[in-house]
């Protein structure tokens, strides 16, 4: 259903004639079509639109996921681009359904915040981006460095943290926009640059020089990104959660883009159960029972996401490191679909 | 100095003698023509009186007309009479040796000696002069005055060969030096005439005293100095006129010397015209990078509205052409018409363009439309009713729509059960609001019907009028033209910053005419609102109503109604002229002499009415100045939408200078500059047209 | 003339009762009552919404949040400032960085503007045309534009820290700001500043006598320059024979940054100079206005009486066109301030890119944030409202 540009008295009126509208979200969801999905502007590599205007990231790529598991089909969604500042009041109004761009889950978030955090999709930690000829090896030599930070994140709390944590003297460049940031270091008025380690790789590449930054070791915070929404609304709230934890799964189990329609056919009883080929798994959370299946085969599991995205098939070569499964040495650990 | 008295029988030639004593006093004096002799003293010889009056002139100018000899009825003629003035004038005359020159006026000629009595009859011998008194008036008159002159001047030298036009011998005045004078005459006025003294002087054959040097040929126009005209001249004056001029202007022109060259050298000489790509900004050296704007303008003018649905967005920008054209320029008729188009038709159609229109309007806000037309209905119609007692039908009417007010009250508060009638669910307020409606429809209408003395009756088609208006709009809106729906989100650059500039102008007039109203008017509630609305908002900045346009306008919302974030930001930016236009619509409508709303008052007129017709009309074309100037303020605010993350001009030119395409030095400053230029473009052209209609108009304040 | 008999015949009944619905002082109440209701509905409906809602997101309401610890640092601010202190304590920082580069920016404005505006109406041709091309320009491009345009302007043109372009006196400009050498006061310091208090109330004690004297005698006084002299001199003076207790610290580069004397951000530098610059231009054409505006037989009049160009301005031309200048001034001063809320732009910390930027984010209390902000900025506003209504009154023209 298209939104209702002309809001008039009488629509209001509407609203109270017809009764109030107290349906959730999955059946708003399903009535519309689509999915509304918030994401970031233009980070490369989580979520950028590319020259034809199509949307691509690994924050995307969840989006289209849950769009598939729904919908069976990875398109059914549509995206808008938000800053740091609007990402929370837009998922609040309820202006996006689902809110996936590259969000630290806190304990403010999750209660003073009305939102609902369920599944870490990406393990991060804060890192700073500085340039290799000033010399320095160690972000504890950073004091009286100007450092540029986006304004309304936790990055922005953890630098001050950190630096009167270790008595070193800050001078922080608050910029809205997150390109405005990464202009400032890259013009030379700012010494280094903080975000997410992920973000890092990612601004490196848009630089002038890209060779002439480097990410100093220190990881000065606990960033689990992960998508978000609304408090109050189980049976969404369980989809997200769910779909996220399929994904991984699927990964554990073997199960990706190529081979996940002959696994239908195996005997292993968890994929089974996961495939939907057992069990009633997907409408117990109001989806279709192949809801893996079809994840799986539109947008790929974990493993493909990353690869694709954020790591080796993509310019900006992140190593699993700790999004590694836990059985290969990371700490992406999700529970069994039984 | 002559002297010149003139001889003249009254019923004879009076008129004529006037006109030549006047001559004669223009071309010789005052002091020197004399017409009538003064009375002669009691006891006097009037005989030695005249002889001693005309012993003083020097010439005896005689006037004979027709009636000279005076002829009396019994064939006698005054001149024979020994007293008559006439002929004791002639008489002293001849005898003083006064020269006496004979004037012949009105075609007379002259007596013969036979008509003339023995002492007058020498005048018959003299040479006369003819002055017709019709055209030849002044040649005759020349005549004489060279006659006049010739005998004056044949006492002065060199005019020996004069042609005199005397009969009589003029003996000299011994006391006058022709050498003398014409030295005297040669210094006169010490003009270097090229003259030596001594040499006779080239004068006119005149009298002293009335002689000027006077040029016959005009001085030849001579050019003006070289230094005050042309470039030199101008420079002069307006640049190098005194020390401290000169000192600015050689200032001036260092500024410009150092501003100028760098600002041509970047954007023209090194600009980068041509290109794919940022290696071909990134080269040294390189000034603008126009290669960026190229590459890029579409996304600048269309934002990422879909290629293939840009020609809507062409299509609307030429009607919008067409409507502004037809308001803006003076001489084209039909006015009014283009009004309606641009200001009712051209929004429509732009919304459904643009838009894509198919808007799914549920039949419920129809419904909720009629219904409550029919409790507005039910409502005058039970007012009037009840005040002319027509009661029974009128209450019923009223009762319904107090039952309706209460029922819907009590939804605020209490739930909203829903029964089920048929196969859908109907909450129990619908219901009842539905069956209200309808009661007190057909009781207001039947209260009223049949009385056509009742005052309401306009008020009721009215309403019905503007329901049914609102139901063909939403109509258009709801059908399917075939045209994809292209969300705003998608919309960016001019476009947005037109839609939002002239949808903040076209909302914020009558918004703000309606608080400037409002803010004068004599309710207090009335204007304890106006001003409270127009204080707050001027005492913000935009930025803030924005902020709480779009954050805090989805929490005042009920939960699922949703905005969308353009429109936010449009009804924010149109709150915020409104509040600018009312105070300056109410500074026109202080400007209007006091004298013109009591006039509207006398003469009848109810206060919308004058308001529509006299006021708002006066009041508006004083202030057209001040609405540009609200509109060119406007025009660069929807700037600020950037901040709000919609993406106008400004916001999808700084937008792009992250593509890692295009990066470059020079690009950000690239950008800028063009969307400064197209901004300025706009901005500049509306006061340019604001001061054309000013002047047309002349509404300007001329000191 | 016979007086009529105003008896009323027969069948005339009594006044005649208009209809309800003409009666304007009816039509006034009914109307006056309906608005009162409506709004109040309105207000109604729209508070419980956003209980609603506010409970449904489960955010916090009330102001306590005010006394929590911010958390986070402020580039630059007037008072100190840690993150450990509270957001109150980051709203007076956002607040002072306001009014700072506010006041400056209306000083600015102000001597630029006055500039322009009598360099546009000078009879040199190329300085009223460089004004007009400088009104002109600037005046139809959005702030926001040129604010931004600034930024990135001084940022990209100036070199890093370590290749400061250096300047007299020890300052020196690079891209993280200028930096001039400031005094640090020694403890014999405030006797200086005795002094120069002192200073201002001798010279405008003198300037009050010989007003009085003038006015009684009609014998003159140089009360300006002698006020002048005493202001510079007397401090100068004492300082001097105090031991110049004044030292300058010199800024030094440190590592990243420069250590020591005053540290003036290019952000601010950006805010400042786009600001002054645009509201320069509209300050310009008032000032053209008000000059215009007064009549020519003034200056005519002032010359016939013998008065040379310089007395004639000071005292005929510009007490009447303050008349007109002020109320317009007033209004620019107004829109000056309130367009440094533009600060968030280019980063600079002001009130709304503090308060309702940061703390707004991190707190998620929209209302509550924006609230205050606007609390500021209509208090400021009103401020100046009755400031000009005031000096309004004052000058206001008595007529007939």
């Amino acid at each position: 259903m298209k939104s209702l540009l002309i809001p008039t008295v009488a629509g209001v009126a509407f609203s109270l004639l017809a009764g109030s509208a107290g349906a959730t979200s999955l059946e708003d969801v399903k009535a519309k079509g689509f999915i509304q999905c918030g994401v970031n502007t233009g980070l490369l590599g989580f979520s950028a639109p590319d020259d034809a205007g199509n949307w691509k990231g690994f924050d995307v790529d969840f989006c289209r996921a849950v769009a598939a598991a729904i919908f069976n089909d990875a398109d059914a969604v549509k995206f808008t681009p938000l800053s740091a500042k609007d990402r929370f009041t837009a998922l609040q109004s309820g202006e996006i359904d689902l809110l996936s761009r590259n969000t630290t889950w806190t304990m403010s978030r999750d209660t003073a915040l009305g939102l609902a955090f369920g599944v870490v999709t990406y393990y991060d930690g804060q890192g700073f981006l500085i340039r290799s000829e000033d010399g320095i090896t160690s972000a504890l030599e950073l004091s009286g460095a100007a450092v540029c930070v986006q304004q309304g994140t936790t990055t922005e709390l953890n630098l001050a943290d950190y630096f009167s944590r270790n008595n070193m003297e800050l001078n922080p460049v608050v910029f809205e926009k997150l390109d405005e940031a990464i202009a400032a270091y890259d013009s030379g008025r700012c010494d280094a640059y903080t975000s997410d380690a992920s973000q890092l790789y990612s601004v490196r590449l848009t630089l002038k020089n890209p060779d002439d930054s480097i990410i100093l070791p220190e990881i000065i915070s606990k960033e689990p990104l992960g998508p978000v929404v609304r408090q109050g609304d189980e049976e969404w709230f369980n989809i997200m959660k769910w779909v996220g934890f399929a994904l991984l799964d699927a990964e554990e189990l073997g199960i990706n883009q190529a081979n996940v329609e002959e696994m239908k056919s195996s005997d292993n009883p968890e994929i089974r159960r996961i495939l939907g080929v057992d069990g009633t798994f997907g409408e117990d959370i109001g989806l279709s029972n192949d809801w893996v299946v079809n994840i799986i085969s539109k947008v790929g599991n974990y493993g493909e996401i990353f690869e694709r995205n954020v790591g080796s098939g993509s310019p900006l070569q992140i190593a699993r490191g700790l999004n590694a499964l836990w059985t290969k040495g990371g700490i992406q650990y999700a529970p069994p679909i039984r | 100095m002559t002297r010149i008295a003139i001889s003249y029988r009254r019923q004879d030639s009076a008129a004529i003698a006037g006109r030549i004593f006047d001559r004669l006093v223009a071309r010789y004096g005052d002091h020197s023509v004399f017409m009538d002799v003064e009375s002669i003293p009691f006891g006097v010889d009037f005989r030695a009186h005249l002889e001693e009056e005309l012993g003083k002139v020097d010439l005896l100018l005689v006037i004979i007309g027709n009636d000279w000899l005076g002829a009396r009825a019994d064939g006698g003629s005054r001149l024979r009479n020994p007293a008559d003035p006439t002929r004791l004038e002639v008489e002293a005359a001849l005898k003083t040796g006064v020269s006496i020159i004979p004037v012949l006026v009105d075609s007379a000629s002259m007596p013969d000696a036979t008509a003339l009595p023995e002492p007058v009859a020498a005048l018959a011998r003299l040479n006369p002069v003819a002055i017709d008194g019709g055209d030849g008036f002044e040649n005759d008159m020349e005549r004489l005055v060279g006659a006049i002159d010739a005998l004056a001047g044949a006492s002065a030298p060199g005019a020996a060969d004069a042609v005199v036009e005397t009969g009589s011998d003029v003996p000299a005045d011994p006391g006058f030096d022709p050498a003398e004078e014409a030295e005297y005459f040669s210094h006169r006025g010490d003009r270097d005439d090229g003259h030596t003294p001594g040499e006779a002087a080239e004068v006119e054959p005149g009298f002293a005293g009335t002689m000027m040097y006077v040029r016959r040929e005009e001085e030849p126009v001579l050019p003006p100095p070289r230094s005050s005209v042309g470039a030199v001249g101008w420079a002069r004056q307006n640049l190098f006129s005194s020390v401290g001029n000169t000192i600015l202007t050689i200032v001036g022109i260092v500024l410009i010397a150092l501003i100028l060259p760098p600002i041509i050298r970047w954007a023209f000489i090194d600009a980068v015209w041509v290109g794919d790509g940022r290696e071909d900004c990134v080269v040294p050296g390189a000034g603008a990078c126009w290669a960026f704007v190229e590459a890029k303008f579409g996304q600048f003018i269309y934002g990422r509205y879909p290629l293939g649905e840009r020609w809507r967005v062409d299509l609307t920008a030429i009607l919008l052409i067409i409507g502004i054209v037809l308001m803006a320029v003076p001489r084209i008729p039909y006015k009014r018409e283009s009004a309606i188009y641009l200001f009712a038709i051209f929004p429509i159609i732009a919304l459904v363009l643009l838009t894509g229109g198919n808007f799914d309007i549920s039949i419920w806000t129809v419904i909720a439309f009629i219904v409550l037309g029919c409790l507005l209905t039910a409502l005058v119609a039970a007012v009037v009713s009840n005040a002319a007692r027509s009661l029974g039908r009128g209450t019923i009417a009223l009762a319904a729509v107090v039952l309706a007010i209460a029922v819907w009250v009590g939804t605020l508060f209490l739930g909203n059960p829903a029964l089920n009638v048929g196969s859908v669910a109907v909450s129990l307020s619908t219901l009842v609001f539905i069956i209200c409606g309808g009661v007190g429809f057909i009781a207001g209408l039947m209260a009223i019907a049949g009385r056509s003395d009742l005052p309401g009756g306009r008020a009721i088609l009215g309403l019905w009028l503007g329901i049914g208006t609102v139901t063909v709009l939403l109509g258009i809106f709801a059908i399917d033209f075939g045209l994809t729906h292209v969300e705003t989100p998608l919309w960016g650059g001019l476009l947005v910053t037109l839609v939002v500039a002239l949808s903040g102008m076209g909302a914020s007039m009558p918004l703000g005419i309606a608080l400037a109203l409002g803010r004068r008017s004599q309710l207090p509630v009335i204007r304890f609102a106006s001003i409270a609305f127009i204080e707050f908002v001027r005492g913000v900045p935009l930025i803030t109503v924005l902020f709480m346009a779009s954050v805090m306008l989805p929490l005042f919302l009920p939960p699922g109604v949703n905005f969308d974030k353009l429109l936010r930001a449009l009804i924010g930016v149109a709150l915020f002229e409104a509040a600018y236009m009312a105070e300056v619509v109410r500074g026109g409508l202080q400007a209007i002499p006091a004298g013109q709303y009591e006039a509207a008052r006398a003469v009848g007129l109810k206060y919308w009415q004058s308001m529509r017709l006299i006021i708002l009309p006066q009041a508006l074309k004083i202030v057209i100045p001040g609405i540009v100037n609200s509109f060119i303020s406007l025009f660069k605010d929807t700037s600020l939408v950037l901040i709000i993350g919609i993406f106008d001009l400004l916001g999808i030119v700084q937008a792009n200078f992250t593509d890692s395409n295009w990066a470059s030095p020079a690009t950000p400053a690239t950008g800028y500059v063009f969307a400064a230029v197209i901004f300025w473009i706009f901005c500049f052209g509306m006061s340019r047209y604001s001061i054309y209609t000013e002047r047309r108009l002349d509404t300007g304040y001329r000191n | 003339m016979a007086i009529q008999d105003m008896a009323p015949e027969s069948g005339v009944r009594g006044p005649v009762r208009n209809s309800l619905l003409y009666d304007p002082k009816v039509r006034g109440v009914v109307v006056q009552v309906l608005l009162a209701v409506g709004l109040v509905v309105f207000f109604w409906w729209v508070i419980d919404n956003a209980r609603e809602n506010l409970e449904r997101a489960n955010i916090a309401s009330g102001f306590d949040f005010l006394w929590s610890r911010a958390g986070f640092a402020i580039s630059q601010s007037l008072i100190s400032y840690t993150s450990d202190d509270s957001y109150a304590r980051a709203f007076v920082v956002g607040l002072l960085n306001t009014l700072l580069v506010g006041l400056l920016g209306v000083v600015l404005a102000t001597i630029l503007g006055v500039l322009a505006g009598v360099a546009r109406l000078s009879r040199n041709w190329l300085i009223a045309g460089i004004a007009a091309v400088y009104v002109e320009t600037f005046r139809n491009v959005p702030v926001l534009l040129q604010l931004l345009f600034w930024y990135k302007a001084v940022l990209a043109v100036l070199p890093g820290p370590r290749q400061a372009i250096a300047l007299p006196v020890g300052s020196n400009l690079s891209n993280r700001g200028l930096l001039l050498p400031w005094p640090i006061a020694e403890p014999g310091f405030s006797d200086t500043l005795m002094a120069l208090l002192v200073a201002i109330v001798l010279a405008v004690g003198v300037g009050i006598w010989a007003r009085r004297r003038q006015l009684a005698t009609g014998r003159p006084f140089p009360a300006f320059w002698t006020g002048l002299g005493l202001i510079i001199l007397l401090p100068i003076v004492v300082f001097l024979v105090t031991g110049a207790p004044l030292t300058l610290s010199y800024p030094e580069l440190k590592g990243f940054n420069f250590v020591g004397g005053l540290h003036i951000q290019p952000e601010f530098v950006a805010l400042l100079l786009g600001l002054s610059i645009y509201t320069a231009t509209f300050i310009a054409e008032i000032v053209r206005a008000g000059i215009l505006a007064v009549a020519r037989g003034q200056s005519e009049a002032a010359h016939a009486l013998g008065l040379r160009s310089g007395p004639t301005l000071r005292l005929v031309i510009i007490p009447q066109a303050m008349r007109v200048i002020i109320p317009p001034l007033t209004n620019q001063y107004l829109n000056l301030i309130k367009n440094s809320s533009l600060a968030v732009a280019v980063g600079y910390p002001d009130l709304v890119s503090v308060f309702a930027g940061t703390v707004l984010n991190q707190t998620g209390q929209a209302v509550e944030a924006i609230l205050l902000t606007m609390l500021v900025y209509l208090t400021i506003s009103i401020a100046t409202s009755l400031f000009m209504n005031w000096f309004n009154n004052r000058v206001a023209l008595v007529e007939r």
